[in-house]
């Protein structure tokens, strides 16, 4: 089904934003991950399966913007910061298939990446019980990616 | 803050106000928005953050952005950014120039007396675009995208067909009932006319159907089936939340423009 961007944008668009926002502290690169999310979303639009745009669009944005923290590498200025950092440098277990694989995650009610997961439960606040609903897994299934995430910050501290 | 609870996330809030939690949780953040300050303030917060973003980023010029950034087959990365909304007022004033080319529903306010010769001159090469007006006691409000509006205001609608020659107008309201506006009659002939600014014959009254009644102009330079149009409209109506920002799924030699105003007692 055709997505009407500038209805969608009106819509969507401000949750997003702040989402990007609030993630990436600056305003700029903000504004462009904002776009990135609606330019996927154009381009997925024939797969479009979820029923709360809403949910779907801030785990896009999240997920756009861990890319984005990633490749900047910046020295952390905040606590948020320094865990962002530490999370988007996560490598997930499916290694580097994910980026792949992402986009089909979104859209086609795969399992989302772990690392929004972590930033659900860590930096949003969200309980199990909720980061469940939202990505679509189990309490139990987010619990075991996270247990799998601190395992393996662990190990890469050395400890 | 009491204490007694975890604050709400921000994430929640977030679709909390867009209506889009389950209504057992929408029903309880109310019942504690009534009796928290606070919380009422972070919705409030949250609300006037859009509109501010709305008026910072125009969901003109950003879509427009989007869909050449789609039309270019590439997202781009944080080293190649294109800063031309930022860098350049210059630059800023052109794309304004230009998307008021394309779109002429952001033109400054015009009323539907306005010189044909005009407006002649204006629609040559343009999209085809609607035009809502509300009825007033004195002259006709103008009315933008997403506004308020009440059962029992009278809407007349009105079209730029720019160079299509046939088209349909209809719209779905917040109870997924369909209305066709153009023709008046599924059997009826669809031709537009091509004389600057058209009003429909018939102003039309809305109802107290909730949250939001859309308007669809669909266009081609030939003759299009209602029928067709009206099943299409029909299958976007199931859906309440895509009839919001979806299109009509139709062939893509198809125009498609809306205009959405909100239903004011279901503003959350």
């Amino acid at each position: 089904m055709p997505i009407d961007v500038e209805a969608y944008y009106r819509r969507y668009g401000p949750l997003v934003i702040r989402r990007c926002r609030h993630l990436l502290r600056n305003e700029d690169l903000a504004l462009e991950a904002a776009q990135d999310v609606f330019v996927q979303l154009l381009r997925k639009r024939d797969v479009l399966t979820d029923k709360s745009p809403s949910g779907l669009l801030m785990r896009m944005a999240t997920n756009i913007c861990l890319n984005i923290i990633r490749s900047r590498k910046r020295h952390p200025e905040t606590p948020d910061d320094e865990l962002l950092q530490r999370i988007a440098q996560h490598e997930d277990t499916e290694g580097t298939v994910i980026a792949r694989l992402k986009l089909r995650r979104l859209f086609g009610g795969e399992q989302e990446s772990t690392r929004t997961v972590a930033v659900l439960h860590y930096l949003d606040g969200l309980t199990l019980e909720e980061v469940a609903a939202q990505v679509g897994l189990s309490v139990s299934g987010v619990r075991k990616r996270l247990r799998g995430l601190r395992a393996r910050a662990l190990e890469l501290e050395g400890r | 803050m009491s204490g007694k609870q975890t604050p709400i996330p921000d994430w929640t809030l977030e679709q909390f106000v867009l209506g889009e939690l389950p209504p057992d949780q929408m029903e309880r953040i109310e019942k504690d928005i009534a009796g928290d300050p606070e919380l009422a303030r972070r919705v409030s917060d949250l609300r006037e953050s859009s509109e501010e973003i709305l008026r910072q980023h125009p969901p003109a010029v950003f879509a427009a952005e989007v869909h050449r950034r789609a039309a270019h087959d590439k997202v781009v990365r944080p080293s190649l950014r294109v800063r031309w909304l930022f860098v350049s007022p210059a630059l800023a004033a052109a794309a304004v120039v230009i998307l008021l080319l394309v779109n002429p529903g952001i033109l400054p306010f015009t009323t539907p007396d306005e010189s044909p010769s005009t407006t002649e001159i204006r629609t040559k090469g343009l999209m085809p675009t609607l035009r809502v007006y509300r009825q007033q006691d004195e002259s006709p409000e103008r009315l933008e995208a997403e506004t308020e509006t009440c059962a029992g205001d009278v809407l007349q609608i009105s079209y730029l067909a720019a160079e299509a020659t046939h088209g349909v107008i209809l719209s779905i309201d917040g109870k997924g009932s369909v209305t066709l506006h153009h023709p008046q009659h599924p059997a009826h002939d669809t031709s537009l006319g091509a004389d600057g600014e058209v009003p429909l014959p018939s102003a039309y009254e809305l109802d107290a159907a909730p949250v939001f009644e859309r308007f669809f102009f669909v266009t081609a330079t030939t003759p299009l089936s209602v029928e067709e149009t009206l099943a299409a409209a029909r299958s976007l109506a199931r859906d309440l939340g895509e009839a919001q920002t979806m299109l009509l799924d139709l062939p893509e030699s198809y125009e498609q423009s809306t205009f959405l105003v909100r239903k004011k007692e279901s503003i959350r």
